[in-house]
């Protein structure tokens, strides 16, 4: 039998040693995901300075005109929730800059989970007014807003994560709003 | 070499120069911001400004009198950098200018003036950084174009 050379014994070793270092900066930079709370429709989370409310949701089957970027790519459905996002106002910025906070932070900080856990992050937000066409109705001083989901067809039971990017005392780091749908 | 290619070498060597560089140490009133996710307010952010404003104005005439010949004004002008560096990374404005996500961006600083400033600011920074490295008028021109800039914004939201 052929003894492995000193070359191939230092290339193994070294494989290894990478491997090795790998896994532990993988276990030690992977934080364990908070645990959600849950919130009812209709019950105000608190995020950080704003609050967030889920009123409504729905599968989107006929997309409101004229925005027909809402219909549903091939093999998904749309799923609209209606929220409201309160303490805007708070913000001391003009109404465009509130909208656009309202929008990112829904777009950055939400994520619908469906009955096989399964995670759709990507919604796109918009104020309610121009969901529905109209516009963006008062030019920012709105605090309704819609997510709009495109998800697997074959999907449900859904639920709207909502992070908490700057939990203040006794706020949930995550929540969690069944939908009904 | 062509001048604008040496000039996009100067600019990429004095962000270089920066981003090798500590920050500076001191108590300021940038600590901490750099950890906020959300909705930095003017009151928050004003002393920091300041302060931000205060090491360009200690920068610009040092760097100045470098451009002008006097190789002893480089270390007053490294120094000030130094300083607004420190300043720059506590804000969290330096991790904002190399983020990929926008979007958190402006959860974290709702107020476009502000938004304005720290753009002009970490410009002036990398500007005046790439005349530290290589002295050339195009960079110091753009750089004190970024300051007044900041300027300009400060006095909107302070």
């Amino acid at each position: 039998m052929t003894q492995p050379s000193h070359s191939g014994r230092f290339a193994r070793a070294s494989r290894t040693l990478v491997s090795l270092v790998a896994f532990f900066l993988v276990a030690a930079c992977t934080a364990p995901a908070p645990e959600a709370t849950p919130f009812r429709m209709k019950q105000a989370i608190p995020l950080g300075v704003v609050s967030l409310t889920v009123t409504s949701a729905k599968v989107v089957t006929i997309p409101p005109q004229p925005l027909g970027s809402l219909s549903a790519l091939p093999g998904k459905k749309v799923i609209a929730v209606f929220v409201r996002v309160g303490g805007l106002k708070a913000l001391d910025v003009d109404g465009l800059g509130r909208r656009l906070f309202a929008e990112k932070l829904l777009e950055g900080r939400t994520t619908l989970s469906d009955a096989a856990g399964s995670l759709t992050k990507d919604g796109h937000a918009m104020p309610k007014g121009l969901y529905y066409g109209f516009g963006d109705m008062g030019g920012g001083q709105s605090s309704d807003f819609v997510i709009v989901f495109q998800v697997p067809k074959e999907s449900r039971d859904f639920t709207l994560l909502a992070e908490n990017p700057e939990p203040q005392e006794g706020q949930p780091q995550l929540a969690a709003v069944a939908l009904g749908l | 070499m062509r001048s604008g290619s040496w000039l996009t070498l100067s600019f990429i060597m004095g962000a270089l120069t920066l981003a090798c560089e500590e920050p500076g140490g001191e108590p300021s009133a940038c600590d901490g911001l750099d950890e906020r996710r959300m909705a930095i307010t003017r009151e928050e952010f004003t002393p920091c400004a300041a302060e931000m404003l205060a090491a360009l104005d200690r920068a610009r005439p040092a760097i100045e009198r470098l451009l002008a010949g006097d190789d002893e004004a480089r270390a007053a002008g490294r120094e000030a950098l130094r300083a607004l560096r420190g300043l720059v990374q506590k804000s969290g404005v330096e991790a904002d200018a190399r983020s990929v996500r926008p979007g958190e961006l402006i959860v974290r600083w709702p107020d476009g003036r502000m938004r304005v400033f720290n753009y002009s600011v970490y410009q002036a920074l990398v500007l005046y950084g790439a005349v530290l490295q290589y002295p050339n008028n195009d960079n110091f021109r753009d750089a004190v174009e970024a300051q007044n800039d900041a300027a300009e914004s400060f006095r909107t939201f302070r």
